[in-house]
């Protein structure tokens, strides 16, 4: 049988072909991440967060000669996506945080109290590193359910309120979905930040007897968003906060908690003038707050509108925050508004981590803006955008702010920021005059200032100088004791950093 | 057969060589690296270089693209400035 040399050529040349042709859409793997290294000298800053309280540095009551400290932070984020196509895709994000000189080598389960111990999330910056330090912050899935117009996010994600962050910004695992129909977007979803059965193991196999899934802190979201026309925007939004647990508040132990968010937002642009702004409204019940099994309720208010306009060679912005206080003895009815925070094991006290933010301020110290965040250094005197440290203490906050963001050169800019914060409510929180042994009358917690500048070394490579100073208000008059034994005032909170931003 | 051995040789290198690089696109040519994965090998590109890339080929507008490519673009642009946003800003 005689071969036809071409067709066998062709044939082989077909094969190969078909086995290295390009499918419709290739596999992408995507990576990305950043590094920022930032020195910091500071009066209140330690490398840690949570509220600064103007007179406690540390653990003891002093005003003068507050220690400076000054140490290196330094945090790695790397994002890798997998994407099969446009839509479908796993996104994952590890971070690495570290002071340095802080630990290194220890083993993960030795005891905070044992010497060189432990290494974990948000160490090995000592001498010869090696420390189990990678954090993963997400991994979620995120597609598009064929044949429909809606997207799903699966898993540990991040999730930001509607209402900038002052209810919820913060990693979480759960299902979102986000469904455009013409104008409207719609996000529906469910989280579930706890589950109490997990809770008091700190690591051991030993099961707490709790069934899973049922005593959770769940929250449901439902957010929708309409285009009245190209620069009209509306929305709504409900978050839903059931916590099954028996949760304790500060001192104060509950059997149940539900709050009810709910929320209006717009936003416009009218010329080159850009607005926004929300209103919001909580309510909610605390169950069983006493021995005869009472409930106390909640109803708070929150609102925002923020501007920001091109003048010169960049914009101004102005905004204002307010959120409403709880009194100094609540009873039964509480007012203030509740930005969430960590309750790992049913516990929400003074120590318990930020999951609220409020970024448009452009504060360093004044309030908890994670924009400008540096790594685990997270310290605001509103901490909470309630101000307050547990939902039962929250004073409320007035919070206006003024900045002004210049483009100096193409390489260059440089922004300055001025901001007001005042006690919304007065209650337990605000410190005693050590000389009348009475509350300060004023609510005027202080002024910051602050700047940042950066100069860009390379498309990638940003070095950045970012100073704050708070000058304290009466709120604070005569809050502490000196050196002496007499009431003084606290020493005004300061911050200067010197880092370098890595994009890639 | 040392002439089907030559032939042969010369099918797997064309049905191997490289895709033209998004870099070497023509004003008027479709970047497909960019739309829809296609071509892309080699290229690794930083988040910055990707959003600049996702500019200029927007910029090209309709007389290159549908207008379904580019909503997909500007789609994919909205992500990429959504992933900045949460690589710096993220608490």
């Amino acid at each position: 049988m005689k071969f036809n040399k071409k067709l066998v050529v062709l044939a082989a040349a077909g094969a190969l072909g078909a086995v290295t042709a390009m499918p419709a859409m290739a596999f992408e793997n995507e990576f990305h991440g950043m590094y920022k290294l930032k020195y910091f000298i500071s009066n209140y800053e330690t490398g840690g967060g949570g509220p600064l309280v103007p007179g406690l540095p540390l653990s003891s009551e002093t005003t003068q000669n507050l220690r400076t400290n000054n140490y290196f932070e330094q945090r790695a984020r790397l994002f890798y996506t997998a994407k099969a196509n446009d839509d479908l895709k796993l996104v994952t994000a590890f971070e690495i945080d570290s002071v340095w000189g802080d630990n290194a080598q220890g083993s993960i389960y030795k005891p905070v109290t044992t010497a060189g111990g432990p290494t974990y999330r948000n160490n090995g910056g000592a001498m010869e590193s090696d420390a189990v330090n990678l954090e993963t912050k997400w991994v979620y899935l995120d597609f598009k359910i064929p044949g429909t117009p809606t997207r799903m996010t699966v898993g540990i994600q991040p999730f930001k309120d509607q209402l900038k962050g002052i209810f919820l910004d913060a990693d979480v695992a759960g299902v979102m979905t986000n469904t455009k129909l013409g104008a409207t977007t719609l996000n529906v979803g469910y989280l579930r930040p706890y589950d109490n059965s997990y809770a008091d193991l700190q690591g051991s196999a030993t099961a707490n007897g709790l069934p899973r899934g049922v005593y959770d802190l769940d929250m449901g979201v439902i957010e929708a968003k309409y285009a009245v026309s190209k620069d009209l925007n509306v929305g709504g939004a409900y978050y839903l906060y059931a916590d099954g647990r028996s949760t304790t508040y500060g001192t104060q132990t509950t059997i149940a908690t539900m709050i009810h968010t709910i929320g209006l937002t717009a936003d416009a642009k009218v010329g080159a003038l850009a607005l926004s702004g929300f209103a919001a409204y909580q309510g909610g019940v605390f169950r069983g707050v006493n021995a005869n099994g009472d409930s106390a309720y909640l109803n708070a208010l929150a609102y925002n509108v923020a501007a920001k306009m091109p003048i010169g060679p960049g914009s101004f912005r102005t905004a204002l925050l307010f959120t409403s206080g709880n009194a100094e003895n609540t009873g039964k009815h509480l007012t203030g508004w509740v930005g969430t925070a960590q309750s790992k094991n049913s516990n929400w006290d003074y120590k318990s981590p930020g999951t609220s933010t409020y970024n448009e301020s452009g504060m360093l110290l004044l309030n908890r803006n994670a924009a400008a965040g540096a790594g685990t250094t997270d310290y605001a005197i509103a901490y909470n955008p309630g101000n307050g440290t547990n939902p039962g203490d929250m004073q409320g906050l007035y919070l206006y702010t003024l900045g002004y963001d210049a483009t100096i050169t193409p390489k260059c800019y440089a922004n300055l920021n001025v901001g007001f914060g005042w006690a919304a409510h007065t209650n337990g929180l605000k410190p005693t005059d050590k000389d009348t042994d009475s509350k300060n009358a004023s609510n005027f917690m202080g002024t910051e200032i602050n700047i940042e500048t950066g100069y860009k070394m390379y498309d990638n490579l940003t070095a950045v100088v970012q100073a704050g100073y708070v000058i304290l208000g009466g709120y604070y008059k005569n809050s502490v004791l000196n050196g002496a034994g007499s009431a003084a005032d606290p020493e005004n909170p300061y911050t200067a950093r010197l880092g370098l931003n890595y994009l890639f | 057969m040392k002439k089907v051995a030559v032939m042969m040789l010369a099918a797997f290198s064309m049905a191997v060589a490289s895709p033209v690089f998004a870099a070497e696109m023509t004003k008027d040519q479709k970047n497909e690296c960019l739309l829809a994965s296609k071509g892309c090998a080699n290229e690794v590109n930083s988040i910055q270089t990707k959003m600049k890339k996702l500019q200029a080929e927007i910029k090209k507008g309709k007389k290159v693209y549908s207008a379904e490519d580019l909503k997909k673009l500007n789609d994919k642009l909205k992500e990429a400035e959504k992933m900045v946003d949460e690589m710096l800003v993220n608490p």
